[in-house]
């Protein structure tokens, strides 16, 4: 199986996964290796100041940054500005420029903003950082996101979190169509079968998070998605069976018992 | 003589510290090390090399992150 290749590094796994909403820090780590990963994502948040440190105070002790690259994300930012400042703060956190870029201001479907993403990414890779761009499933927009110099274009299958599949299928093909980076299929992936469906479309890598840590049992359910990625991709690269509108038998049409 | 105790807005939150006070000596008060955090200091992110060399003053804006858990 040929390798993913971003911003001229090269990776094995198609697979990349978020590191939210895991019950524990060990759970993740097992099911991080599990996946079969090399990139995840972090996000960036204030330190508890209570003298309490919270579960999520360590991550770094429970993801290797010599065996993951890291990814800090900019959730929580509304605004191209608030990113900006995210993205600042996670090279400095994580002393890793790569970036994934998310912008959305509204709680409830946490869609993101195009504008905004396009105007921080265009100030961010001036500032040397490798963009990841979270996007709606906008050929237009991921065009836009690859001319400015984006490493690749990440559209949401749907919702994050809603565990609903690939229903942006259409125009996900049409980025697939047209995209010079590399498309990750980022968000709304609830089972193995719909990181196998991108991955079958051409899509070149998928990013999973809530589908995995959520279930009863992460590790199994992330070596579920790795071998789901794995044979999306290769399906891929052989090429599927041409759809028909009328059946073609598959055993001879010929030496039936009916026969005269 | 001991200086005046500052006030500065901490993680969005006003809070006095005692003057002179490094950033590193505020994250160590707090129970951080500065290898598990960034510290933004006045809209600015401070190097983790550059922490020690930080002093706060009165109406600084300092935020103190660090990597969590996320998608």
């Amino acid at each position: 199986m040929s390798n993913l290749c971003i911003a001229g590094r090269e990776f094995q796994s198609r697979l990349i996964m978020g590191t939210g909403k895991f019950a524990s820090g060990e759970l993740m780590a097992t099911a991080l290796a599990a996946s079969g990963c090399e990139m995840v994502t972090v996000a960036l948040r204030r330190a508890d100041l209570s003298g309490k440190q919270d579960r999520f105070a360590t991550i770094l002790n429970f993801v290797d940054p010599s065996k993951y690259l890291l990814l800090p994300n900019t959730s929580g930012a509304r605004t191209a500005e608030e990113a900006c400042r995210l993205a600042r703060l996670g090279r400095e956190a994580t002393q890793s420029s790569w970036l994934k870029l998310e912008i959305h201001p509204d709680p409830r479907y946490l869609l993101p903003d195009a504008v905004e993403t396009l105007k921080a990414a265009e100030t961010l890779l001036k500032e040397g950082f490798t963009v990841l761009p979270y996007i709606h499933a906008d050929p237009v927009m991921a065009k836009r996101l690859e001319d400015a110099g984006c490493a690749t274009v990440m559209p949401l299958g749907s919702p994050i979190g809603s565990a609903r599949g690939i229903e942006t299928r259409a125009s996900i093909e049409i980025i697939i169509e047209q995209a010079t980076v590399p498309v990750v299929v980022d968000a709304g992936l609830g089972a193995p079968s719909h990181a196998a469906e991108a991955m079958e479309m051409g899509a070149d890598a998928v990013l999973v998070n809530t589908a995995v840590a959520v279930a009863a049992d992460p590790v199994r359910m992330a070596a579920a998605f790795k071998a789901a990625v794995d044979a999306g991709r290769a399906a891929y690269e052989i090429g599927l069976a041409p759809k028909r509108r009328e059946a073609e038998a598959t055993s001879p049409l010929t030496g039936f018992l009916n026969e005269k | 003589m001991t200086e005046a105790p500052a006030t500065i807005m901490l993680n969005g939150k006003s809070r006095k510290i005692k003057q002179p006070c490094s950033a590193t000596e505020l994250l160590s008060e707090l129970g951080w090390k500065p290898t598990q955090v960034v510290i933004e200091h006045n809209g600015q992110v401070i190097p983790r090399s550059e922490t020690g060399a930080i002093m706060l003053r009165e109406g600084d804006q300092v935020e103190i992150i660090l990597p969590v858990a996320g998608g």
